[in-house]
């Protein structure tokens, strides 16, 4: 069987419902989005396979399926900056963390010590959850660094 | 680890999510083997660069021009202030400081994104000092 790119879509689409992939639940009248632009023109071990609809579907039809408008990013803000001298350097961050309209968080720092480097100090701004799992794997990846030298730089 | 170091396994971690990446824009402040400040800027997927100074995020429109004109000695009109225009001037630490708090304190008027308080740290060969200035929390 040959699948274009939208017969892929239609499939997964569907296929990601748990009771879809049980043999004994292949009825299309319990599928009742299925019917409205889907036919079953064949059954494969996973589950019915759906052609794609004649017609590309339109915005309203595609918004009756189950679509949920999932963003992974946010932008919650924030602003950093670094001045470098001679014998220091300045970092600086405010602590405010909005989404929107929004105020998370007042007291929210965007400045980070690397305690297994030589004083430095990681400002970031941007998406906070992405901003906490980069800290997170950096200090790890800095410690078992640390720990393969067997020196335990600070 | 040294701050050289840091900065590419910095680089290198944010290119390995590369076509999925971190929404996180960094600067790296650190110092340098010789003892000299260091700061490294960054984009999301780990293109990076080592300057005298920077600045990113929402308010990275209103901090840049400023830091470009005081500390970096750009675009001024006194031409004869006794530095070369781009290179940067060389100032204490406490006027770095001084200068931070103002740019926070105006790029909080402007930006919504920026306020509520600016917290600084002044890094050097052995201590690190926070400073915490209140912003305007509107």
């Amino acid at each position: 069987m040959s699948t274009t790119a939208s017969n892929v879509f239609y499939n997964n689409n569907n296929a990601a419902k748990p009771f879809r992939s049980s043999a004994a639940a292949q009825s299309t009248s319990m599928l009742p989005n299925s019917s409205l632009h889907h036919n079953v023109f064949a059954t494969s071990s996973e589950g019915p396979v759906f052609a794609a609809p004649s017609t590309t579907p339109s915005a309203a039809s595609l918004s009756s399926t189950n679509q949920h408008g999932f963003s992974p990013y946010d932008l919650n803000g924030g602003t950093v900056a670094a001045v470098a001298g001679p014998d220091y350097v300045v970092v600086a961050a405010d602590t405010r963390l909005s989404s929107g309209y929004e105020i998370l968080c007042r007291d929210s720092s965007k400045l980070f010590g690397l305690v297994h480097s030589s004083q430095c100090v990681l400002a970031s701004s941007g998406c906070k959850t992405d901003v906490d799992q980069l800290r997170s794997l950096l200090n790890i990846k800095m410690k078992v660094r640390s720990y393969a030298r067997k020196v335990m730089h600070r | 680890m040294p701050s050289d170091s840091v900065a590419q396994l910095l680089s290198n971690t944010l290119y390995y999510k590369r076509f999925f990446p971190y929404y996180a824009f960094n600067i790296l402040a650190g110092m340098d083997a010789n003892g000299a400040g260091a700061v490294y800027s960054y984009d999301a997927i780990g293109s990076f660069e080592r300057t005298a100074y920077s600045a990113n995020g929402s308010g990275q429109a209103y901090i840049i021009p400023v830091l470009d004109n005081v500390i970096g000695n750009r675009n001024r009109t006194d031409d004869d202030n006794g530095n070369k225009s781009g290179v940067p001037v060389t100032l204490s630490a406490d006027e770095v400081v001084e200068i931070l708090k103002d740019t926070f304190l105006s790029a909080g008027e402007r930006d919504i994104y920026t306020g509520d308080a600016v917290e600084i740290m002044v890094v050097t060969q052995d201590s690190i000092v926070t400073h915490r200035f209140a912003l305007k929390a509107d």
